[in-house]
């Protein structure tokens, strides 16, 4: 178990975005959809003390679904510390963002970059980051972030389907086989689905923990409401929670919408330890 | 009745989620605009203590909304967290939800209530909540929440003008003249303003400052919104583990990419921690 100890306050200490334009840091995706793009952009030169808090936000420029790596590393060594942040537009300037907090330490003096793959060629997606520090204190054997439930082939998370069945759970659907740490933080993003111009709508998701058909819920009835002609589930809301290694991590859902497709709803998860 | 859930450290329950609709509490303000509602119950006794709670919002009338978070038995309802916002553009099923993650702690055995007001009257909002035991961040959190630059009178935040001038910070505009106590967790929000029906698409940049009027210093820089032409204009909740010493002014300011008046002018709200 990591060693956490009270929550306490810091400071900011270094940032990314583009003032001149009011927004993050554009990234572009590769020419070919959902490939990562060849080149990192830098957000962060090199960082002025070590940081323990990681803040990222997201706003996606053209239509389609988004995966963002972090990566610390000199130019062209660059080591992903934060793989597959989801984001999504799903209908033109209709730009909604999300914000992921994450409990990441990254030390001093480190160059901060960014890439993207897009199911849009050349998909743009903007990128703030905010590294906070002060008097937190975190596991001394560091900090490593997971990603699940998440198909790079198609820059989607996995479809969650609620069933034809109003407000009754669907099936368990599996995020991961086996963790790889205990996990002691998840961030939980949602997506519009396969019907990216949506349907108006109410979700409640359930993270399970457990073997196939004995899945026990651990984070119950994350409510999120969808939204008929703009990204739906903007909000990512995170748990403290305590995750042993080796688990299997699913989802399901339940829906005040039946429709088939329109009923879908996107999930993945960021695991830290 | 909320299920328990027994993990190592950090279970989580769900105490204001009605199952058999797949959404939140249905909570109405009153019938004149701007006043808050009654109290709703969202849970008659919690099943154990919390370290965290997360309550997420979904406004389902058009309007800006402010909700009320209390413990204690009816009538006798003392609020934790006051004033968490939420709204929605003139195309309600073009909302978006809000989830405000706040480390307060919550006794064993507590009644949980909620009530809202709103820009017009019997305006509508649904309440979903969950509570995380306290675990490795939360052992002995204090858990008082001071709102910042909330207007009651008009159930709005503070607006804030970025000005005729694209990609310019604006003045400084307070939020709160002096903090209650010192803030260890800062969540900041941004609301659509005055132009809550309709608007036009752009992003922005918010600087939230500290000291003394003339004499601000940038506590957090860049936090970033877009809005949305016909939906909610950024329903995006930022949460940062910032210190805020007890006696701060906070202040914050604007850069927008649209310039046109009224469109471009909006809403920050601050909630401190500690």
């Amino acid at each position: 178990m990591p060693d956490f100890p009270l929550l306490s306050g810091g400071a900011v200490l270094d940032y990314a975005s583009t003032p001149a334009t009011s927004r993050g840091i554009t990234l572009t995706a590769g020419a070919v959809a959902h490939v990562e793009g060849a080149t990192w952009t830098e957000l962060i030169a090199s960082t002025s003390a070590p940081a323990t808090w990681m803040l990222v936000a997201l706003s996606s420029r053209a239509v389609g679904r988004y995966f963002v790596d972090i990566g610390i590393g000199a130019s062209t060594a660059e080591k992903v510390v934060v793989a597959d942040l989801f984001s999504e537009m799903v209908v033109s300037n209709e730009e909604r963002d999300r914000c992921y907090l994450l409990p990441v330490g990254v030390p001093a003096s480190s160059r901060i970059s960014a890439r993207v793959q897009s199911s849009a060629v050349s998909g743009p997606v903007d990128v703030t980051l905010h590294l906070v520090t002060g008097t937190m204190k975190y596991p001394d054997t560091g900090t490593v972030v997971e990603s699940m439930g998440l198909t790079a082939a198609t820059t989607r998370p996995f479809a969650v389907d609620p069933g034809a069945v109003i407000n009754t759970w669907g099936a368990w659907v599996e995020l991961t086989a086996s963790t790889p740490f205990p996990i002691f933080w998840l961030v939980v993003a949602m997506g519009h689905g396969a019907n990216l111009t949506g349907l108006s709508g109410s979700h409640l998701v359930d993270i399970g923990v457990g073997a196939a058909g004995s899945e026990k819920r651990v984070i119950p009835n994350i409510s999120t409401e969808g939204a008929t002609a703009v990204d739906t589930h903007p909000n990512v809301p995170f748990y403290p929670t305590c995750i042993p290694a080796g688990s299997r991590l699913a989802v399901r859902a339940s829906a005040t919408v039946t429709t088939a497709t329109s009923r879908i709803i996107d999930v993945c998860v960021y695991g830290v330890a | 009745m909320p299920e328990q859930l027994t993990l190592q450290g950090g279970a989580i329950t769900d105490t204001g989620v009605l199952t058999g609709t797949a959404r939140g509490f249905g909570l109405t303000s009153a019938a004149s605009a701007n006043t808050k509602g009654v109290w709703t119950e969202i849970i008659a006794s919690t099943t154990h203590e919390a370290g965290w709670v997360v309550i997420t919002l979904a406004a389902s009338t058009a309007a800006t909304l402010l909700v009320d978070i209390a413990v204690g038995a009816s009538t006798s309802e003392k609020i934790i967290i006051a004033d968490l916002y939420t709204e929605a553009p003139g195309n309600v099923s073009q909302m978006a939800v809000r989830s405000y993650m706040v480390p307060v702690t919550i006794a064993q055995g507590s009644r949980l209530a909620a009530r809202c007001a709103a820009s017009v009257a019997s305006g509508a909002v649904r309440v979903a909540s969950q509570l995380v035991a306290p675990t490795f961040l939360t052992g002995s959190l204090g858990g008082n929440v001071e709102a910042c630059g909330i207007t009651s009178a008009t159930t709005r935040l503070t607006a804030i003008d970025p000005g005729a001038v694209a990609h310019t910070d604006s003045a400084p505009v307070q939020l709160i003249a002096s903090t209650t106590f010192a803030y260890t967790w800062v969540i900041v929000t941004v609301g659509k303003g005055a132009s809550i029906v309709g608007g036009t698409w752009q992003v922005g940049l918010v600087d939230i400052l500290l000291g003394a009027a003339t004499a601000e210093k940038v506590l957090i820089p860049d936090l970033y919104y877009a809005i949305t032409t016909a939906g909610d204009r950024s329903s995006l909740v930022y949460h940062l583990p910032v210190s805020v010493p007890a006696g701060s002014r906070l202040s914050a300011r604007v850069r927008s990419s649209w310039t046109a008046a009224t469109d471009r002018i909006v809403d920050i709200g601050l909630w401190g921690v500690g």
